[in-house]
């Protein structure tokens, strides 16, 4: 019973969550710190800090430990699905549908694509800007995201785990 | 029953267009038509949708892309590029950007709508389950590590200087694919400006990335019927 009121819980957070994983941190405080009281204002700073530090989306991170942090090991697999499961029905819902007109008016669709294309672009550099917010604190950051920035633009058989994985070391290194 | 491409195959081999390789009796040499069923049967194999991309390989691809994602779900967007676009070739830019349009306009975290779409893309609803869970297995492994040993790792210096030197190099990385999808796709003066709005609603305005999509949509929509590009 408890598992299935962490599972809606999160279900609803899933499904309201407009605008990626950082749209999450709100809807978790609202529902599970001050509807549900099951995490203390404490508890949900430290959950910022840790979703933001370890791999993987922020949501999901999120999510995952707020359920942990209420139910151990069952409440983050269940927070974690319950997170997952909109999505997943909402995007095959959409992808049929869109296959579905995608047939019957081919060329028009391809064409809205094709146009939205700037649009898409704009989102990506939005990541450059909600990403960077937090990351520049002196000259040799700056440095860096030069660097990594040249790699990706200039030398394309660079992959892109590894130069993450050097800048990591040499920030070991340097601080 | 004429095989769907033989018209190519026969290209291919220098036959007229019009000639069935599988009927024997409108060929000069016979040994054209075995062969030609021969390489039929190994294209067959080959082309079998089982062999081209397993499951398996889709599960090991997103675990390793969710393990990388340091910092953020956007962080995600040039290693999926890289993984299934650029060094496996599963899918097209075109085809991933028009993805990457719906994982943006639909509500929950995008990482995870991007891998399930492109799991979708590859295999059916199968291979999305299969690559929402590899992206958000590595991510609930680390959590559930992290909470037992709970927040003491963090403060540990190494991991706060590993995050100052790995940040601005995945902000670099990210700045460097805006830098060559621009390159392909922002080429007039209208998709210059185009992007510059949607980038500035969002950015200056905190305008939900949803509505901005709705909105364009809508706007090219509006332009494609007024430009008389299509008749409805």
């Amino acid at each position: 019973m408890y598992l299935l009121k962490l599972f809606f819980a999160f279900f609803k957070i899933g499904l309201f969550a407009f605008g990626g994983g950082y749209a999450t941190l709100p809807l978790i405080a609202r529902e599970i710190v001050i509807n549900h009281a099951w995490l203390t204002p404490q508890d949900f700073s430290h959950l910022i800090t840790v979703a933001e530090m370890t791999p993987g989306p922020i949501g999901i991170n999120s999510a995952t430990f707020a359920g942990y942090l209420t139910g151990g090991l069952l409440g983050a697999a269940t927070a974690t699905l319950g997170v997952c499961l909109p999505s997943l029905l909402i995007i095959y819902l959409l992808y049929r549908l869109l296959a579905y007109f995608a047939k019957k008016e081919e060329k028009l669709i391809k064409e809205i694509f094709k146009d939205l294309r700037p649009v898409v672009v704009a989102l990506v550099a939005t990541a450059v800007y909600l990403v960077g917010r937090g990351a520049f604190k002196d000259y040799g950051a700056w440095l860096i995201a030069g660097i990594s920035f040249g790699l990706v633009c200039y030398y394309n058989e660079f992959s892109i785990i590894p130069i993450i994985l050097t800048f990591g070391m040499v920030g070991i290194l340097l601080y | 029953m004429l095989p769907r491409d033989y018209r190519n195959w026969n290209r291919k081999r220098g036959l007229p267009a019009g000639q069935d390789p599988e009927d024997p009796v409108c060929h000069q040499a016979q040994w054209v038509h075995l062969s030609y069923l021969l390489r039929r049967r190994e294209e067959s194999l080959l082309h079998h949708p089982a062999n081209e991309i397993m499951l398996f390989q889709i599960f090991l691809t997103f675990f390793k892309i969710g393990s990388f994602t340091i910092g953020g779900g956007y962080v995600m967007l040039p290693l999926v590029r890289e993984a299934v676009v650029k060094k496996r070739g599963w899918i097209s830019e075109e085809r991933f950007l028009e993805l990457l349009v719906l994982a943006q306009g639909t509500p929950g975290v995008m990482a995870v709508n991007l891998s399930t779409l492109i799991g979708l893309e590859l295999y059916g609803l199968k291979g999305a389950m299969v690559a929402c869970g590899g992206s958000v297995f590595p991510s609930f492994l680390s959590i559930v590590v992290v909470a037992i040993l709970f927040t003491r790792f963090f403060q540990s210096p190494m991991v706060v200087a590993f995050f100052r030197g790995a940040l601005p190099a995945v902000v670099g990385i990210i700045a460097g694919v805006v830098w060559q999808l621009g390159r392909q796709n922002i080429r007039t003066k209208t998709s210059f400006f185009f992007a510059l709005t949607a980038f500035a609603l969002m950015v200056l305005f905190k305008i939900n990335p949803i509505l901005v999509i709705i909105l364009g949509f809508g706007f090219v929509l509006l332009r494609i019927r007024l430009s008389q590009r299509c008749t409805f």
